[in-house]
């Protein structure tokens, strides 16, 4: 089992008001698997992923990733299960701009113990896998919206990961470029790499093999388990 | 090598302002040593000046140069004069020997020195302070060298007890005699040894003395000036010396003894000496110190300030990090290293020259004030001062990083 939630909970304090973003999430997600997560503005998604990619702490609930529980992690071991196991992309493709794309793709690799003369080897079969191995020595604000998600894209695999977290890839992408991310995010899952796309787009939701949907912070149909649900018009 | 990457990537996109406010800092903070030390050292020679003389003390200065000493024949024109001088005043009641100061050039290793000569006397009164040896072997008696004490850097691969040479020069032809020299000691810094070679009103302590940076000292001896006499040579006298009343001599013969002198010098009495330097060190103090202190000031805030601006620009980045791994104690480090560095670069390269000043400044290599201390505690101010700024710059700049979350900013970037 890659990713199993039990009772996840997440609340944010505003002002007097206790807001709850998550509320008991129990979620299975087996390697390899290819699942998007949808559900309306503030329903909870990106809170899942935060908490599912070890960028944010549950108040309440069990995590396990690979079998290890996150939430007793410190932040250093944290921090390495974030570098070696989990892929982020981001819809703002959250790039170092004004440095080189060869740079921001081997930025996972200065925070592990990856030999230097490895990285820039590594870096380029990344960059080679997402089609742009061309561009490695260009700076990032001179790539294309496509382009720059593909380098994020890069930086997301060069580690080898066991899992992708999206969030919102596609949503500064024109429709044309949005199917290339989507093709490119089926054959990284073909090689055996989960992939997890936070979404509210129904088109994105689609390309997925499994749909997770979230709202109000509780997951009310997972596709998986439940054939039945009918989606309000 | 990778966390070093990471370290100077922090002034990506910032290069120029940091390197400003850098050089800036440097700059800013030597001339607050500079100043510093200048004051420092006028105190020294004060404190000298009280330590080796009394109120019994006036320092004379020639009132005018007659036509004897200008048509005179002798080797040592001041020499002969303050003899005479000397000669006549024994007669009076108050009198004291002169405390007189000689002085030579001569050779060293092709290299021009200055070489000063004292009486046995003055070495007892002054209590030149050594880092190395003892005034002691200074009595050791040869016929092959004479014992001197060396000052200055560049003896100081000199070990206690080498025996090196020196050339002096014949006044008449281009031959030299070669003499040697027994290193019995090593002058302590700031190598400040009494030159009565300023003459003028408003005298002080600052006057009296000199910096011998690359210079020896010998004890006056007649062998020593049978040497001189042998090559033609021979010391040169400063025109000014300081005279004294013997301590137990009445205010008539005082009187008496002083109107001696006033015919024929200009006097500076004890008193007026210290009054002068007092007046120095508070101008000293009231003029010198506070620009430098304030533009101090000024550059640390400053200094501060920008880094706060720097962590601010990054921040963004350094969530970018912590996405690909990279935990929050690393970032705190790298921040820590890059805007610590900015600090301490201006202590560590100021810290440099001052340990380098004495090479730099014997070797010609800056020509600087001679009126200067640059000491241990020079360098122990500099230090604390560039990790205080450093300190204070990091833990701000680390106060502001810790505000903001990933989380908070991945959010404030996505809105």
């Amino acid at each position: 089992m890659l990713i199993k939630t039990e009772n996840l909970t997440k609340k944010y304090k505003l002002g007097k008001e206790t807001f709850v973003a998550l509320d008991k999430a129990n979620l299975e997600i087996e390697d390899g698997e290819f699942v998007a997560i949808q559900g309306t503005s503030g329903a909870g998604k990106s809170t899942l992923l935060h908490i599912l990619g070890c960028l944010d702490n549950a108040d309440d609930g069990k995590y396990y990733l690979n079998g290890i529980d996150v939430f007793s992690l410190n932040d250093r071991k944290t921090a390495k299960l974030r570098n070696e196991k989990i892929g982020f992309v981001l819809q703002d493709f959250s790039l170092i701009n004004h440095k080189k794309v060869g740079f921001n793709v081997m930025l996972p690799l200065y925070f592990n113990h990856t030999p230097n003369r490895q990285m820039k080897e590594m870096a380029h079969k990344a960059l080679e896998a997402v089609g742009i191995d061309k561009q490695f020595d260009k700076k990032a604000n001179q790539l294309s919206g496509g382009q720059r998600q593909r380098v994020a894209i890069a930086r997301a695999i060069v580690n080898n990961p066991s899992v992708i977290f999206a969030d919102e890839p596609t949503g500064a992408l024109d429709s044309k470029t949005s199917k290339e991310v989507m093709k490119l995010f089926r054959d990284l899952n073909k090689k055996g790499i989960a992939v997890i796309i936070v979404t509210h787009d129904d088109e994105i939701a689609d390309c997925c093999d499994r749909k997770i949907i979230i709202n109000d912070g509780k997951i009310i149909y997972d596709s998986k388990k439940d054939s039945n649900y009918i989606k309000e018009e | 090598m990778k966390t070093l990457k990471l370290i100077f990537e922090f002034f990506t996109n910032n290069k120029i302002t940091a390197i400003i406010i850098s050089i800036i800092y440097i700059f800013v903070l030597f001339i607050a040593n500079n100043s510093f030390g200048m004051y420092r050292y006028i105190v020294y020679t004060e404190d000298i000046f009280k330590t080796t003389e009394t109120t019994d003390s006036f320092y004379c200065m020639p009132n005018l140069v007659t036509a004897e000493m200008v048509n005179s024949s002798s080797m040592d024109p001041w020499g002969d004069y303050i003899n005479n001088v000397e000669n006549n005043a024994r007669k009076y009641k108050a009198y004291v020997p002169f405390t007189k100061v000689k002085y030579f050039n001569s050779d060293f290793n092709g290299v021009r020195i200055k070489s000063y000569i004292y009486t046995t006397d003055m070495i007892e009164k002054y209590q030149f302070n050594l880092k190395n040896g003892s005034w002691n072997n200074m009595q050791e008696q040869s016929s092959d060298y004479f014992n001197v004490i060396v000052s200055g850097i560049y003896f100081d691969y000199l070990n206690i007890g080498d025996i090196a040479e020196i050339e002096l020069p014949n006044y008449f032809d281009s031959s030299t005699k070669k003499i040697k020299i027994k290193v019995a000691g090593k002058l302590a810094e700031p190598y400040t040894v009494p030159s009565f070679n300023t003459s003028g009103t408003d005298i002080n302590t600052y006057d009296l003395y000199q910096k011998l940076e690359n210079g020896l000292i010998f004890v006056e001896s007649s062998r020593l000036t049978k040497v001189f006499k042998s090559v033609n040579n021979c010391p040169l006298t400063a025109e000014n010396f300081i005279a004294s009343y013997k301590s137990n001599s009445s205010d008539s013969e005082r009187r008496e003894y002083l109107g001696y002198f006033t015919n024929q010098f200009r006097v500076t009495h004890y008193d007026d000496i210290i009054k002068n330097t007092d007046e120095i060190v508070s101008l000293t103090f009231k003029r010198r110190l506070p620009a430098p202190l304030f533009m101090l000031s000024i550059t640390t805030v400053a200094l501060i300030s920008i880094s706060i601006l720097f962590v601010n620009k990054k921040i963004r980045e350094h969530s970018i990090y912590y996405l690909c791994g990279c935990n929050r104690r690393k970032s705190y480090f790298i921040i820590s290293c890059a805007i610590g560095l900015m600090g301490l670069l201006g202590g560590l390269l100021n810290i440099l020259f001052i340990v380098n000043y004495d090479f730099l400044t014997s070797n010609g290599i800056i020509n600087m004030s001679d009126g200067l201390i640059y000491d241990g505690q020079t360098v122990l101010f500099t230090l604390l001062y560039a990790l205080a700024v450093s300190a204070v710059s990091v833990i701000i700049s680390i106060m502001v990083f810790r505000k903001n979350s990933p989380i908070e900013i991945y959010r404030k970037y996505e809105s």
